[in-house]
């Protein structure tokens, strides 16, 4: 019997050799990449990091057009990327072809036609009056569109309809908040202009201490004092800080 | 000829081995000759050395800074070869409106492509007792737990050391396995007549926090492009990054987080019935 064990290890030997070891030494390495938790994945990660750029960044722009730079950064869109209006930018540096640009209405409509869903603050307005149905561009540089428009108001305006009950054109100064500086004669609706569209309800900086045991806001806030107010505050005195400035406690 | 049991099964083991051995001559020889073979050099093709450790991603949406533009899903498009048609989208903005019923419904046309003012369906909210009514931003979460990376039978998926979900288009087979496995529908497959990055179609797709802008210190699309700074992106390994600061200053949350997929985009403004 002796002589039928030995051929029966020696097989079974074989057989482990042919079915398991023929597998591992000529399946290459690579194949695990296949397999359900690849090891490798620098390959596809690297090829994913390498993908052309089709948008570049505001500072890629400002690089070269430095005149609209200057005006965009201190306009009320200077949040607003150039590539987000004028489109992307690399084939430009590239190639140096124009991006083309919507300059209609509807372009601007995508982000200030009245939605009731946009944020109270954000400026909207009715594309169907607004302006007749002129381009926007017309009034409004879109590098700083605001200029040249009547100031905003403010504050909430709502449930207020009297404005010249605070700021009456015949009152001193130094009494309400600022003087209307035009004449209000055949005018009625200030809203028309300063629409409540747009208000900054706390564009004002607020008093960053406390106000416990002060009542003279000028001994420090006069001109020539030790933080002096802007100089467009001029004539303004203790009694109408808090008229507009809110205290850091509320 | 006589031959003995013994020989026999001696000459037809050797024959065996010498087969085994010369069929396994040159992927023998090809270990040999690269020792090195099991992991690939990490090429310097990136700009600069890729430094996969020392990131860690994430994201902030803000629902309440949203002004539902679109202008980001224009830009994903543009950006990343994104088919143009309203059903492929790596990014998408929806409309979440709630009625004084309390009923919770969520629109977005063309996903939200382009914009929401022109769309037809505002008429249909003219009726209602409208509550409140948002803007939410959709991308991929980049979940640590992602479940699509899970269910892949092909291993295509993965996540990178810096915590984003990619897709190895040439191993991915399409079975969209991935695609139902997701809770935030934030894959696709890319049709036939797409134009592609790795010249695959039927393959799936989704958002890379635009991998290949991240690498070079350049912002995803869709947060260079928003207007009021509702997509944030930065490094949460870095304290003084944006994202870091808004978590520090905001009570934000995730989206489905029973689902335990530990998503990376957090979003500020939280609403019942967002998911």
């Amino acid at each position: 019997m002796n002589h039928l064990v030995r051929a029966g290890l020696l097989l079974s030997g074989v057989l482990f050799f042919v079915f398991v070891g023929v597998r591992v030494i000529p399946i290459p390495s690579f194949m695990a990449d296949f397999g359900f938790h690849p090891r490798k994945t620098e390959t596809n990660t690297l090829a994913w990091a390498n993908l052309p750029l089709q948008y570049a960044q505001t500072s890629t722009c400002s690089s070269c057009h430095k005149d609209n730079h200057a005006l965009w950064e201190k306009g009320d869109h200077k949040t607003v990327s150039c590539e987000n209006c004028h489109g992307p930018a690399v084939a430009h540096l590239e190639t140096g072809a124009r991006p083309v640009m919507d300059t209609s209405r509807k372009l601007c409509s995508t982000c200030h036609a009245q939605l009731a869903a946009r944020p109270y603050d954000f400026p909207q307005v009715d594309t169907a009056t607004h302006g007749g149905q002129a381009a926007c561009i017309t009034c409004h540089n879109p590098h700083t569109p605001r200029a040249g428009m009547p100031p905003r108001v403010p504050h909430d305006c709502e449930d207020r309809t009297n404005c010249q009950s605070c700021h009456n054109p015949h009152e001193p100064l130094d009494v309400v908040p600022p003087i209307i500086p035009h004449t209000v004669e055949g005018r009625t609706d200030c809203l028309s202009c300063h629409g409540p569209q747009g208000t900054r309800g706390n564009a004002l900086p607020r008093i960053p201490h406390t106000l416990e045991g002060r009542t003279n806001c000028l001994l420090c806030h006069n001109s020539g004092g030790l933080k002096p107010f802007p100089a467009d505050h001029a004539g303004r005195t203790n009694a109408n800080c808090l008229t507009c400035h809110r205290s850091k406690e509320g | 000829m006589k031959i003995s049991r013994r020989d026999f099964i001696k000459t037809g083991a050797g024959g065996v081995l010498g087969g085994v051995v010369a069929y396994s001559l040159p992927s023998i020889l090809r270990i040999l000759a690269q020792p090195g073979n099991a992991e690939l050099p990490v090429s310097a093709a990136v700009i600069g050395e890729p430094q996969w450790e020392k990131h860690h991603w994430g994201f902030i949406a803000d629902t309440e800074k949203c002004i539902g533009c679109g202008r980001c899903v224009v830009a994903c498009k543009q950006e990343n070869k994104v088919p143009w048609d309203e059903e492929y989208n790596r990014t998408w903005v929806e409309r979440y409106v709630i009625t004084e019923d309390g009923e919770t419904l969520v629109d977005s046309p063309n996903a939200g492509r382009d914009g929401f003012a022109e769309a037809t369906k505002n008429s249909e909210y003219q009726n209602l007792e409208i509550r409140k009514s948002f803007f939410v931003p959709k991308l991929c979460n980049q979940c640590e737990q992602p479940p699509c990376v899970t269910v892949c039978p092909v291993g295509a998926t993965y996540r990178t050391k810096d915590g984003v979900v990619l897709v190895n288009q040439e191993h991915c087979i399409g079975c969209r396995y991935c695609v139902q496995a997701c809770p935030y529908g934030a894959r696709y497959m890319l049709p036939d007549a797409a134009q592609t990055h790795f010249g695959q179609v039927r393959v799936v797709d989704k958002c890379t926090w635009c991998y290949h802008r991240i690498q070079k210190g350049l912002l995803p699309a869709c947060v260079e492009v928003c207007p009021v700074g509702a997509r944030v992106f930065g490094d949460m390994r870095d304290p003084e990054s944006p994202v870091r600061k808004i978590l520090r200053e905001k009570r934000v949350y995730v989206l489905k987080p029973d689902l335990g997929t530990e998503p990376k985009v957090y979003y500020v403004g939280f609403e019942k019935g967002v998911h």
